[in-house]
């Protein structure tokens, strides 16, 4: 095997991702909001952001903005699906990571469904670990439930200024 | 039946129980390296489906070997009792894929194996196995240092969906040198949350393992619990499900091709395909009136029956769908670039028999296996399909055999609508049974629970059930006290692939480390469960 120099064995992350596109489009919503985002998600949830945004919805276009992607540090997190043990420590991380007045938004019923929290490897409620200032509920959440969380996320960010 | 003459002689036992061409053996773990080889050399048992590990009591572990001959469709259950102190020969030399079987018995029953097993559903610092009957909680060591990885980090934008895993590697001129899978991101204990649940409740919750294939699982699980009880379903509950079971295909195989197209940069395809993603759930959502199709299945039928106006619906969904993906599947064959780019991530047939994969990859190599035909229920027997097979088993034949059982499925959809049957949607025991107890004034459900599992009188201490799902065949293997599950142990096909994809990624370049793993389809929330 070939001798890795001390530059190589910083562990690089390759973020490639399968729905990048598709978050994408979250993400420039987001930054045309001047919000910067991340993601932690989940499973189905996914499905519904795919249908959200390439629906017909009332509303759609304000979602899709053209804006170029900034290298700024996130100050939004979003977070979708069930949470372990070991999800839970990047969600940290990812928090801890978060720049300015961090936000966080947990959407669907896993990460409020109580049939997990019987796990051994459910560490429980995400706000007993960090401050979740929305909720998007429903499980999957419909398009309209997106789409009102996303604007509720707006107005609060309005009314913290 | 030969083979049972066979076997008895073979291994010189006398209590091989035969069920249905599956048989049933006991020995003791002196001689089980012996049984097992003379199951795989003489008697064609080349697959081990899945091994079982449970634990009896304070002292002792059962383990369970689900030998499968592919050729003839035939099982044979080899169980063996030892000590909690013993350590157990791993079988990797006769079956390469039961590392992974090993592994994950190691990680939640604590069996010892005879090679070293590092924790990877769970931090190094937790000490503790879930699965043992006196399991409470984990015990946590903060002085564990972390596992060490590889230098490079493969992350499909981590953490994303059910394909979220970290492929850590290490590079010699930028190829794959070795590779290391991190996990554990989905594992939510769904085993152990499973034990003391009666049927129906499992029923109701089996879906959770997968959302993309959730309504195969539950249908998984219907079929085991039908056959114990030994009921037939009505012919058109059977028609719907197999509707349900081809959309449901459908979907998780367009959600595969978009993943593959966009790691392709076609992304034009990507829309055009999440387009049709989006039509196929809406019209399971149309169907099941659920946007989780898995609760449109129960025990001995199906909920609810077919929407009006859903058939000629569907049947028109059915041609643009086909019409659609045939356009792009033409332009794309016909592309230089999407064949060069897809000539990478090779499973080789001989590989692909070793590791016991199945699904559209295996098929990509070349071996026509497919429950669908080997061992057909419902009415997959009575439909016309074809088994697409690939040849060199690149990702690009796989694409092939994708987009290939697309059409089979649409086909198979298009003839269980125009011969949709009329009747009943429950099986006529099950319905008569819920209306009487529920007019009666002293309906008492405990009882009503127990009572219809002991109406039919089943012997339901061992039961399991096969299922040709999108991504390869799963199983589920359940051990009951009356209609409560004792032990249940799901085997995701996704399982067997991810062991043979980090031997069959050396050599691979790194920029097509994932892809290749995209092109498994491997899902894994039902891995970890």
């Amino acid at each position: 095997m070939k001798n890795i120099s001390n530059e190589e064995k910083s562990p690089k992350i390759i973020k490639i991702g399968a729905f990048a596109k598709i978050l994408n489009k979250v993400e420039k919503w987001a930054e045309s909001n001047f919000f910067i985002p991340t993601f932690i998600t989940g499973t189905s949830t996914i499905d519904e952001l795919i249908c959200f945004l390439n629906s017909d919805v009332e509303g759609q276009e304000c979602l899709i903005s053209t804006k170029e992607s900034s290298n700024l540090r996130p100050d939004i997190l979003f977070i979708c699906g069930s949470i372990n043990y070991k999800k839970l420590e990047i969600i940290k991380d990812q928090y801890h990571k978060l720049d300015g007045k961090k936000y966080v938004v947990t959407i669907g019923g896993m990460t409020k469904n109580i049939m997990k929290y019987n796990s051994y490897n459910s560490p429980g409620k995400l706000e007993d670990f960090i401050p979740v200032d929305l909720h998007i509920y429903g499980n999957p959440p419909s398009k309209l439930d997106i789409l009102n969380g996303l604007r509720r996320l707006k107005d609060l960010r309005n009314e913290s200024y | 039946m030969n083979l049972i003459n066979e076997v008895n002689n073979l291994l010189h036992l006398h209590d091989v129980t035969w069920v249905n061409n599956r048989g049933h053996v006991e020995t003791h773990l002196d001689k089980l390296e012996t049984v097992l080889l003379c199951c795989k050399e003489n008697l064609g048992f080349h697959w081990i489906s899945d091994i079982i590990g449970n634990d009896i009591d304070e002292e002792n572990y059962s383990l369970k070997y689900l030998l499968k001959n592919p050729e003839e469709g035939n099982s044979l259950v080899v169980t063996c009792l030892f000590n909690k102190t013993i350590t157990v020969k791993s079988i990797a030399p006769l079956w390469r894929h039961a590392v992974e079987f090993e592994k994950e018995i190691h990680e939640m029953l604590g069996v010892k194996f005879d090679f070293y097993i590092p924790r990877y559903l769970f931090s190094e610092k937790f000490k503790g196995f879930p699965l043992l009957k006196n399991f409470k909680d984990f015990e946590v060591d903060e002085s564990v240092e972390p596992k060490e990885f590889g230098s490079f980090i493969v992350s499909p934008r981590f953490p994303l969906n059910e394909q979220d895993i970290k492929i850590h590697l290490d590079l010699n001129n930028d190829k794959v040198s070795l590779c290391d899978i991190e996990m554990g991101f989905h594992h939510f204990g769904f085993e152990k949350n499973a034990e003391g649940k009666s049927v129906d409740q499992i029923l109701n919750s089996i879906g959770i393992l997968s959302s993309k294939t959730s309504a195969m699982w539950t249908m998984s699980w219907a079929h085991l619990v039908e056959q114990g009880l030994n009921i037939s379903i009505p012919d058109k509950a059977m028609g719907i499900r197999m509707i349900l079971n081809e959309l449901t295909r459908v979907k998780d195989h367009l959600y595969t091709l978009i993943l593959i197209s966009y790691q392709c940069g076609y992304e034009d395809f990507v829309s055009s395909l999440t387009i049709w993603y989006r039509k196929t759930l809406e019209q399971i959502t149309l169907l099941t009136n659920n946007k989780n199709s898995s609760f449109h299945i129960t025990i001995g039928g199906v909920r609810s029956d077919i929407p009006s106006g859903w058939i000629s619906n569907c049947l028109e969904f059915l041609g643009s769908l086909e019409k659609e993906l045939l356009t792009e599947y033409k332009f794309l064959t016909k592309s230089s670039f999407w064949y060069d780019r897809l000539q990478c991530g090779t499973i080789e047939r001989k590989k692909a028999m070793e590791w016991g994969i199945t699904g559209p990859a295996l098929r990509a190599c070349g071996v026509n296996y497919d429950l669908r035909k080997r061992d057909p229920i419902y009415f997959y027997k009575d439909v016309s399909f074809e088994i697409p097979l690939g040849i060199n088993g690149h990702i690009y034949d796989r694409f092939l055999v994708l987009v290939e059982e697309v059409f089979q499925s649409l086909k198979i959809i298009s003839q269980v609508l125009e011969n949709i049957p009329t009747g009943n949607i429950i099986s006529e025991d099950i319905n008569s049974f819920y209306n009487i107890n529920k007019n009666s004034d002293e309906f008492d459900e405990s009882k009503y629970k127990s009572s219809i599992y002991s109406k039919y009188n089943v012997d339901f201490s061992n039961s399991w059930s096969e299922w040709e799902s999108s991504g390869g065949v799963c199983h589920i293997n359940a051990s009951f006290d009356q209609d409560i599950v004792t032990r249940l142990k799901v085997t995701s096909p996704g399982q067997k692939l991810m062991g043979l994809f980090t031997h069959e990624v050396i050599n691979e370049k790194l920029e097509d480390v994932e892809l290749f793993w995209l092109s498994l389809g491997v899902k894994m929330s039902e891995v970890e469960k």
